[in-house]
């Protein structure tokens, strides 16, 4: 209902005083009014009773002139013996002395002497009888269209022979006059019926009145006289009395109304009444001021807290002036601790959400923050820098977690001084990020090199003196070859990690070296599908007696033509496969595959040992090396295995007990790569192998290195001391091939015999090789030749 | 005794009559309340002359104890009736009764005046000095006329035989001449009492 306390509260308050003023008003008007109304009534009643005195008085003297006349001998005389005018000039005689205004004698036969007969209204048969039955007659007769107070005295003679009748009229001064008896200023009104309920007022000669209007608020005017009343008039309000006066003939009656006006009544008290409502008005006044002030005192504060919640819950700051020490003001100070206590922690909370919590330094969602807000100018770029600390782990194994935070923090420092740098926040545990602005890509890299070495600078933690070196991945915010994906600060991290990967301390990010890694994610199971389409199939490359010049066999190398990426690298899905454990259903396959084509060379008519590479991980698993036995000696292929010498590393009596196994099943074990990797003697020694291959990269430059050739010339000599027969990878030009011949090696593989072909490629080829066999002379020749 | 004998020699002394019966008449009021004071007349015979009739009881009305007895009386027209003061105050006795108006100034004890009442008609006696002294005289023509006593009951001893009219006169009667009047068949009233009754006002 009401939008607002202060005006609920004056509303309220007015409300109720103005409640206990009207009925309190009306209280004392009801008692002064009835008070007022009750001395009328006693002064009323008292006059009333003066009236019915004076009444009875008055006729008392009429009635005894009446009967002074009435018993004059001489009088009754005349009246007996009808001698009408000296009885009317007695009457007149009598008139003028005794102030009678209407005097006239009836007689009992009817006969009127001293007023006209008709001035009695046809009422004469009427009169007589009731004068017969009650010979001493008043009350108030009416005569000539006027009212008179009326006696009738009889005449004796000394039978009854008639009666004297006195009248005084009741005129407006006779009632003035009965009026004035009163203590109190009344008005008298005399009324007159002469039946049939028809009212008159005689005084005014006024014709047949309303009486149910004039009478109105009286009692039955037929009852005996009832004591004072207040009636409403047109006059205004009256207190009233109604006086039934006893007719002078029968069925007519006579009515006396005294009227005093209220007001009249009311005036002595009126000056207390306006008084009082002045007062209360005043009052009313005062209370409505002094509640709206009170209430907006009251009010003001609160609303102050009401929109200082709003704008708090806005966001803004909000505090409410000191509302003093009562509640509301204990609230306001109490809101105003909250809203600081609020604001210190959302400040917190904003640190803690932008800050390293170990290391105090900006963290990432900072340093993102600062990069979306794109700081450079127009014509320079923002490049994030990862400073990779190196070693970190170590040295926070060293120095322990707080030490090396605070070392963090020693070089973010140094870093923030460089110039340029406009932030610099830890972004991972052992790598910080320093966000600045250069033009290109040259002095971009002249500040990093700023940054190391402004990291790089002994870092002095208590007593201990810390080294660091770092290295620095960069990439430039918004670089367009870069992955859509990834923003500025996951590519430097990727810089930073390719740059470790290079040994190198600074790199920008190389989009080429970063590849697909996305697809690699979805590779094994693209792959695991594809093993059984044509999409993955062996190619065979064949291996060439050097000494005979006959084909010797062939090595079965996996190759994977995507419908999609086309060519994949075997070095990618086949490292892939090693790390996931793929490469078990992979080799697997693979076995089957060439032992399936090694079947189809033998229904060709060539016989030839198949190469099939195994995973130096899986050598030690003899679960999988027994299946693989097994199915060789259940197929009776001729397979053998190649396996690099990492296979041996890892947990060399496993490894060579299994390798044992192989030998001793009948499976012949080739070394591959050898040279490539890190060559143990102690191993080579120990593994029964029966063919070792020399890597590629040192057959390629065989003729262009002389000390290629001499590493290749003392490894193949190094073979055959331990009993193995040598093969050479790599064979590309006959001049090599000519070289590993004269060296001893037995056997070459490479581009310049054949490619790694598919199955059905190498068969033909192989048809082709068998209709020209090649001979050792003419292998020589062609390296000769070459 | 003397009462009941005597309309019995009356009827014995009426010799001029051929025939003649005793008449009892009771008047009441208009309640059936004896009423005393109520003068019977029936009409004269022919020829009969007041003047020289001559009723059984006194012509006289006296004033005793501020009262006039008896309080009515009957007398023939022309009858002198004697107005005796038995009391020791003096009376003024007075009568404004038509013709038969008369006043007697101031007269003392056992002082006594006649008048004469030459017309038939009720005459109301007053005196002047004492207002509540009246009584009646009633003057008639007819030697047929008698008083109800406390009874009511008034008697005839000679009544002529035949049909009557029975006048019936009371001073406080309310019809205009203060009478009423009975008529009987011949033999109606033999052995019995005829009734009659009267309206009266209150005796002022």
């Amino acid at each position: 209902m009401f939008h607002r306390l202060q005006h609920k509260l004056t509303i309220i308050y007015s409300a109720l005083f103005a409640a206990v003023f009207i009925v309190l008003a009306a209280a004392i008007s009801w008692g002064v009014t009835e008070r007022a109304s009750e001395t009328v009534r006693e002064d009323m009643d008292a006059t009333v009773a003066v009236f019915h005195r004076i009444w009875s008085l008055q006729e008392s003297q009429l009635a005894e002139s009446a009967g002074l006349l009435a018993r004059d001998f001489g009088f009754r005389s005349a009246v007996a013996t009808g001698d009408t005018p000296t009885v009317q000039s007695a009457l007149d005689n009598l008139k003028g002395r005794l102030d009678v205004d209407v005097a006239f004698v009836l007689t009992a036969s009817g006969e009127v002497v001293g007023l006209e007969p008709q001035a009695l209204g046809g009422r004469t048969p009427a009169l007589i009888d009731a004068l017969s039955d009650r010979p001493e007659a008043s009350g108030v007769g009416y005569f000539d269209d006027a009212a008179f107070q009326t006696v009738a005295v009889p005449v004796l003679a000394p039978d009854l022979i008639g009666w004297v009748v006195f009248a005084r009229e009741l005129s407006v001064d006779e009632l003035a006059r009965i009026a004035d008896l009163a203590p109190i200023s009344l008005t008298a009104r005399l009324f007159f019926t002469g039946g049939a309920d028809v009212w008159r007022e005689p005084a005014l000669r006024s014709g047949p009145i309303d009486a149910a209007q004039v009478f109105a608020g009286l009692d039955d005017v037929s009852a005996e006289a009832s004591s004072a009343r207040i009636r409403r008039t047109e006059a205004g309000r009256m207190i009233s009395a109604a006086i039934p006066i006893s007719p002078f003939m029968p069925q007519t009656g006579a009515l006396l109304v005294l009227d005093f006006p209220l007001r009249a009544a009311l005036a002595p008290y009126r000056s207390i009444l306006l008084i009082m409502l002045a007062t209360s008005l005043a009052g009313f006044g005062v209370l409505v001021a002094a509640t709206w002030m009170v209430a907006r005192g009251l009010t003001r504060p609160i609303t102050a807290l009401d929109e200082a919640a709003g704008r708090m819950a806005a966001g803004e700051p909000a505090q409410v002036a000191d509302a003093g020490r009562d509640e509301i003001g204990r609230l306001g100070k109490s809101f105003n601790d909250m809203v600081h206590q609020i604001l210190s922690r959302e400040a917190h909370i904003r640190h803690a959400a932008r800050h390293d919590q170990e290391s105090g330094l900006p963290n990432r969602a900072a340093l993102l923050e600062l990069i979306a807000s794109k700081p450079a100018e127009p014509g320079e770029t923002i490049f994030v820098a990862t400073i990779g600390i190196d070693r970190f782990h170590e040295i926070r194994n060293a120095i322990g977690y707080d030490l090396s935070a605070r070392l963090l923090r020693e070089v973010g420092g140094n870093l923030g001084r460089v110039g340029r740098v406009q932030l610099v926040a830890r972004t991972a545990t052992s790598a910080l990020a320093a966000v600045y602005i250069a033009a290109d890509r040259d002095e971009a890299a002249r500040i990093a090199r700023h940054l190391a070495h402004a990291a790089s600078e002994p870092v002095s933690l208590d007593s201990d003196i810390v080294d660091v070196n770092v290295t620095i991945g960069i990439a430039a915010d918004g670089d367009p070859s870069a992955p859509a994906n990834l923003g500025p600060l996951e590519l430097s991290g990727v810089a930073l990690e390719q740059a470790r990967s290079e040994l190198g301390s600074l790199a920008f990010f190389d989009p080429a070296r970063y590849g697909d890694p996305l697809a690699t994610l979805s590779l094994m199971s693209s792959m695991i599908r594809a093993l059984g389409t044509d999409d993955i199939y062996l190619a065979y490359q064949p291996k060439l007696d050097l000494r005979t010049g006959l084909v010797s066999g062939a090595e079965a190398l996996l190759r994977w033509r995507h419908p999609d990426r086309g060519f994949i690298p075997p070095d990618v899905f086949v490292a892939l496969a090693e790390e996931t454990g793929h490469i078990i259903p992979l080799t697997d396959w693979v076995l089957g595959q060439a032992i399936a084509d090694q079947a189809r060379m033998r229904q060709a008519g060539h016989s030839l040992p198949v190469s099939v590479n195994l995973s130096g991980r899986l050598m030690c698993d003899s679960e999988f090396v027994g299946r693989v036995l097994e199915r060789i000696s259940a197929a009776s292929a001729d397979i053998v295995l190649e396996v690099t010498e990492t296979a041996v590393i890892n947990n060399p009596e496993k490894a060579l007990a299994i390798m044992r196994e192989v030998t001793s099943a009948g499976v012949a074990l080739s070394i591959d790569d050898y040279g490539a990797g890190l060559s143990n003697l102690s191993y080579l020694k120990l593994i029964p192998a029966a063919e070792l291959k020399i890597d590629k990269a040192f057959v390629l430059s065989l003729d262009s290195s002389r000390a290629d050739a001499l590493l290749v010339k003392s490894t193949i000599d190094l073979a055959h001391s331990l009993g193995m027969r040598v093969t050479a990878e790599g064979v590309e030009s006959a001049a090599a091939m000519s070289m590993l011949a004269s060296m001893g090696a037995e056997y070459a593989q490479g581009y310049h015999i054949a490619r790694p072909q598919a199955l059905d490629v190498l068969l033909g080829w192989l048809d082709e090789q068998a209709r020209a066999p090649a001979t050792p002379s003419r292998t020589r020749r062609k390296v000769s030749r070459t | 005794m003397i009462r009941f004998l005597l309309p019995l020699a009356l009827a014995v002394l009426a010799p001029g009559h051929a025939s003649a019966s005793p008449l009892e008449v009771q008047v009441t009021d208009a309640s059936g309340a004896p009423l005393a004071n109520a003068v019977i007349t029936l009409p004269a015979p022919d020829g009969f002359d007041p003047e020289r009739h001559r009723f059984q009881w006194p012509m006289m009305m006296e004033q005793q104890r501020l009262q006039f007895v008896p309080h009515v009386l009957v007398v023939p027209r022309g009858a002198q009736v004697e107005f005796p003061n038995r009391d020791r105050v003096r009376h003024h006795v007075y009568s404004f009764s038509g013709s038969n108006a008369f006043e007697l100034e101031l007269y003392g004890r056992e002082e006594a005046r006649l008048v004469g009442f030459g017309h038939p008609g009720a005459v109301v006696l007053g005196c002047n000095i004492h207002d509540a002294m009246i009584g009646y005289i009633r003057v008639v023509e007819t030697p047929y006329a008698a008083m109800t006593g406390a009874d009511g009951v008034a008697a005839i001893a000679d009544a002529p035989e035949g049909p009557l009219t029975v006048t019936v006169w009371h001073p406080y009667a309310t019809s205009a001449d203060g009478t009423a009047t009975l008529a009987l068949a011949e033999g109606d009233s033999a052995g019995r009492t005829a009734q009659i009754s009267l309206n009266i006002r209150a005796p002022r």
